[in-house]
């Protein structure tokens, strides 16, 4: 069955339709939850990935993710963002895998791609980024996990500020606060190794 | 901390933007090598991050997850009412709950000491040795009665039955012979007696308050057991609960920061007339109450009406006020099943019920009438009805701050309660506005009525404001008012409190050795001082010439222009004109200097400083005045509010992302249009003038910030121009449409001056309506209650016209009528059973029929009151949530 039909021009700002699709996904509608699913595949999944879960955690969290997506269509306020409303429950579900797991981080950025199975296209964007930005994934995973979730959320998937305090939990406040210690911390590693080692040595 | 440290941290939180957006530290950045290696660095981290490639999930995952899903139950399908039965059960739980509660606060005889006073302030007027206690400790009437009567003083009493008395006059609403009634109210009030059956207004108020706070605290309970899995609700996964108790709680957050707004006090000025203002008040009041100039008539307001002030009345004795205070009050009845169940009450509910859904299938009937229908011609300029901090609101919001001081009103505060819907409208990302097209229907088969929603949002910009060019001009001279020296060196001290690095500030001044006083470069304290002491002093230079304020405009328009920096952001030349009131016959001529100083790029903002900037009536002239010269308008009851004043004339050239941005909507093949809600087609002089401003803020932006200028012919279809857009703002245009069956509804270009991204922006949309029974979503479903939301606001201002006739029992029977056809759209359109805005707008519904009913037989002032705080209400409504006006 067709849908209202709102076409924007490429490259402009439009569009609400994937706030429907929830709404859709209850009333039956095949095509509703795999267009959501494809169009949040790689944001969720990045996002378990750069929080440092390892492979078999990420898959069995993205699956998690999904049903709950799922479970929950019917609560969805199509008032709010959708993005915002997923990236709650995947910021949800890795504190809650955290707390009840208690696991290590898992380093990535080194590992071979291949231990995350079949490697989808944006993957191998990871390995051209080169050698120069390798070090970045590793060093995000390695901060403290608020730190990391906010900087996530604002400086990589580009949500504003104040929609991450509101999937997070916390005031805008400690959101500028965690934003500003993960940036540091980054900064003083990319210094770190910019700075030639020995450089302080005499011959 | 060091500016180093400031710089670094402000780049941190914010990135570069946050750093060069703010003048003082684009100066230290200038001169730090540093600082610079620093931003520099920061920018490759962000280049950095923003490069790090999207992370895809394994495409066997990905299938897995699809499969997983198709084999799982059903998706649950949202039930119309999904509370079923146990809404019923929670509904009599907090009916006799509420009930119960009443009960408790009953007391015969009552005279417990309740109040929603502030503590400190109660505590100085209670009886000695009676405590604040706000739901304990109950004193029999008798024994207040007999200490009262034994002659026992209260000096603080006595003091405060006088201020308040002198407030309620200085509003001048009061009829002749209100003096002892309005001390016998006022005294009540503070002695906090209340009654239930034949009750006083005040308690009646405190418990509308009770009931509110437990049916709140009922409705969290609910939540909670909802989480829980109660049966009957539905079941949130532990993920989304937090969510929506956050969002709730920001809205809370929100809402009680706006309920602690600053009040002003009220000078001891003799009342201004009100009917004029008045009489403007409702010239210019339309759907979408903008004050434009287009929408201010020539005033032909009847003569001021003499109100006595307070000081007339003959005086009354102590003893009069307290044997008032023994008086029962006029008999209420009051509906506490109606108004404390806020529409829920199953007890008596069939009844109501039935009305309510009777009402509901009536409305919607209503908008699906194909019959009988005018239309308009879709085309010409349409009046923006997008007007950030409209004057006209602000005014209201002054007044209703004055209100607010009145004993027994204070803590009222109805109209604050209301909010305009959120619009499911997403932030653009790399754009100053986005653009939304929606319909209230998801298909149609045939001839019928949609509703199309124009949906704006602008993008969220973190930005100090930018380098200012103000040249404030004082009007000195009218000798019967004028700016008070306390006001003037209270405004210049804000200024120089404000005054960032790269700020031009100058000063002109009318009347005796007028001209300009300081100039930019030497305006600090001591020229400053100086200047305003020989102004103050009395003395007339020999020969001195006295500036009128028509010159004096002249010369802080050159001074304004000697000033202008063509790369400085739109909107930051101004000329400030503080002023008790202008003459009348000088306005054509002040209004066609500042339209041509508009257009030329220099605004013209005004400073009312009279009894009306207090009283928040304001001159009409001065509003016509503002209008022209495409400024703000802003009230100064007294020298305290001058700091904020000044700091939101200054900021207010910062909160624009977009400037002149034109929508056009042209309708599909077979499509008729029959009204743009809230707005009308402008006439041809009115329509030039749209024009010829939006031109003027095209070439304006062309010559200073290298945006090319684009505009010109008139385009096909409607057209609106919104001349500025502020950040975060978000706005809907509905247009009432008929459509003659599947196809494109409309097509909608928007054209902006992006001031974020420095280029003309441009968003098109296409709304196509495909053939079939769809049901309605939840899009679509906010169209449709966004159209519910100018019915509220319509109903809002008929009952304030009403109540202004004297017409209390109609006025009553509007605002019911809109809560029962609330609730019988609650009850009849899926998903809406639990919606909290609907909800919020019935519970202030049911709190504006309490209060009349309280209040309304015996307290003239209340009406006045309500009269106001209803048409703010209305502006409310409608109003987006970041476009609240600024004091």
């Amino acid at each position: 069955m067709s849908e209202p039909v709102c076409r924007t021009e490429r490259g402009y700002v439009g569009g609400t339709d994937e706030r429907d699709w929830l709404s859709r996904h209850c009333e039956g509608d095949a095509e509703a939850f795999p267009r959501l699913l494809r169009r949040y595949r790689r944001p969720v999944y990045s996002y378990l990935v750069r929080c440092g879960l390892d492979a078999a955690s990420c898959d069995d969290l993205f699956q998690d993710i999904f049903l709950k997506i799922h479970a929950a269509a019917g609560s969805y306020d199509a008032a709010q963002p959708l993005r915002a409303w997923i990236f709650t429950i995947a910021a949800n579900t890795v504190r809650n895998h955290w707390r009840r797991s208690k696991a290590g981080l898992a380093v990535v950025g080194n590992e071979p791609l291949a231990d995350h199975g079949d490697p989808g296209p944006g993957t191998d964007g990871i390995a051209e980024t080169g050698q120069a930005l390798a070090w970045l994934p590793v060093a995000i995973a390695g901060l403290p996990l608020a730190h990391r979730e906010v900087l996530i959320l604002v400086a990589i998937e580009g949500l504003p500020q104040q929609e991450v305090a509101t999937i997070l939990g916390m005031p805008l406040n400690s959101v500028k606060t965690n934003l500003r210690r993960a940036r540091l911390a980054l900064l003083k590693e990319q210094r770190r190794r910019d700075t030639p080692v020995n450089a302080g040595e005499h011959s | 901390m060091s500016d180093c440290e400031t710089l670094q941290d402000r780049a941190l939180e914010d990135g570069a933007r946050g750093v060069t957006e703010t003048p003082e530290l684009r100066e230290h950045l200038a001169q730090c090598t540093e600082c610079q290696r620093f931003l520099e660095d920061l920018e490759t981290l962000t280049g950095a991050l923003q490069a790090l490639p999207l992370v895809d999930a394994p495409n066997d995952l990905v299938e897995r997850t699809a499969r997983q899903l198709r084999s799982t139950q059903a998706p649950p399908v949202k039930p119309a009412r999904r509370w079923g039965r146990a809404r019923y059960w929670y509904s009599a739980a907090a009916s006799i709950l509420v009930m119960g509660f009443a009960v408790l606060l009953l007391q015969q005889p009552q005279h417990r000491q309740l109040s929603t006073a502030p503590e400190s302030e109660l505590s100085r007027v209670l009886p000695e040795g009676q405590s604040v206690d706000r739901l304990q400790s109950p004193e029999p009437a008798t024994e207040f009665a007999a200490r009262e009567a034994t002659g026992k003083k209260n000096a603080e009493l006595v003091a405060q039955l006088r201020e308040s008395e002198r407030l309620l006059g200085e509003l001048s609403e009061l009829p002749a012979d209100a003096g002892s009634g309005t001390v016998s109210i006022a005294g009540r009030l503070l002695q906090g007696t209340d009654t239930f059956e034949g009750g006083d207004d005040d308690g009646l108020v405190r418990k509308r308050r009770a009931n509110r706070m437990l049916l709140e605290g009922n409705e969290q309970k609910r939540d909670a057991r909802t989480a829980q899995g109660f049966p009957g609700a539905r079941a949130l996964p532990e993920e989304l609960r937090d969510y929506e108790f956050r969002a709730e709680k920001e809205r809370t957050v929100r809402r009680d920061g706006d309920r602690s707004a600053g009040l002003a006090t009220l000078p001891a000025s003799p009342p201004p007339a009100v009917d004029e203002a008045q009489e403007e008040y409702r010239k210019s009041e339309t759907s979408s109450f903008s004050s434009t100039a287009e929408n201010l008539a020539p005033a032909e307001s009847p003569a001021p009406s003499k109100r006595p002030h307070a000081k007339d009345n003959k005086g009354y004795s102590e003893a009069d006020q307290l044997e008032s205070a023994q008086q029962a009050a006029a008999p209420v009845v009051r509906d506490l099943t109606f108004a404390g169940a806020a529409g829920d009450s199953p007890s008596d509910g069939s009844e109501r019920q039935g009305r309510a859904s009777a009402r509901a299938e009536q409305f919607l009937t209503d908008l699906e009438r194909v019959e009988g229908l005018r239309f308009k011609a879709a085309e010409g300029y349409w009046r923006n009805t997008y007007v950030p901090g409209d004057s006209a609101m602000r005014l209201l919001r002054t007044r209703l701050g004055l209100w607010h001081k009145v004993p027994g009103i204070g803590d009222v505060r109805l109209e604050q309660a209301v909010r305009a819907n959120r619009q499911p409208l997403d932030v653009p990302d790399n754009a100053a506005m986005g653009l939304y097209l929606q319909a209230d229907k998801a298909a149609v088969s045939g001839v019928g009525r949609v509703r199309l929603q124009v949906g704006l949002q602008g993008a969220v910009r973190q930005g100090a404001r930018p380098t200012m060019n103000l040249s404030v001009l004082l009007d000195l001279s009218n000798n019967a008012q004028q700016p008070s020296p306390q006001q003037v060196r209270a405004i210049v001290d804000a200024l120089l409190g404000a005054h960032q690095p790269g700020d031009r500030f100058s000063l002109t001044v009318t009347g005796a050795d007028g001209g300009l006083l300081v100039d930019a470069a030497d305006f600090r304290h001591g020229p400053l001082q100086v200047a305003l002491a020989r102004l103050f002093s009395g003395e007339m230079p020999a020969g001195a010439q006295p500036v009128s304020l028509i010159d004096a405009l002249q010369i802080a328009t050159v001074a304004a222009r000697s000033g202008d920096d063509p790369s400085a952001v739109f909107g930051s030349s101004l000329v400030l004109l503080i002023t008790a009131g202008i003459d009348d016959a000088q306005l054509p001529t002040l209004q066609t200097i500042a339209h041509r100083n508009a257009v030329g790029g220099i605004a013209l903002s005004v400073v009312d400083t009279g009894a009306g900037g207090a009283l928040g009536t304001g001159s009409p002239a001065l509003e016509r005045l503002v209008a022209a010269g495409q400024g703000q308008r802003r009230a100064m009851a007294q020298p305290d509010d001058a700091a904020r004043v000044i700091n939101a004339e200054l900021h207010a050239a910062s909160r624009a992302v977009a400037r002149a941005a034109r929508l056009r909507i042209r309708l599909g093949p077979g499509v008729q249009l029959i009204d743009v809600l809230g707005s009308e087609r402008l006439e041809e002089p009115q329509a030039e003038r749209v024009r010829e401003a939006e031109r003027s803020i095209d070439q304006r932006l062309a010559r200073n910030i290298g945006i090319r200028a684009d505009r010109g012919e008139d385009e096909d279809g409607i057209q609106i121009v919104i001349p500025n857009f502020h950040a975060g703002d978000s706005h809907v245009i509905l247009l009432d449409l008929l459509v003659d069956g599947p196809g494109t509804a409309a097509d909608v270009t928007l054209r902006y001056k992006d001031l974020v991204h420095l280029k003309n922006g441009v968003a098109r949309a296409e709304l196509k309506l495909p053939g079939g029974d769809r049901r309605p979503g939840p899009l679509q479903r906010n169209v449709l209650k966004n159209r519910v939301a100018f019915e509220l606001a319509q109903a809002a201002r008929d009952a304030s016209r009403l109540l202004e006739q004297g017409d209390a029992p109609r006025a009553i029977e509007t605002l019911r009528a809109m809560h029962e056809l609330l609730a019988g759209l609650r009850e009849t359109v899926n998903g809406w059973s639990s919606d909290r805005e609907l909800l919020a707008d019935a519970r202030v519904l049911a709190d504006y029929v309490a209060y009349l009913q309280a209040n309304l037989q015996t307290h003239p002032f209340h009406q006045r009151y309500l009269v106001e705080s209803l048409r703010y209400m209305a502006f409310r409504k409608l109003t987006a949530a970041n476009g609240e006006p600024q004091p």
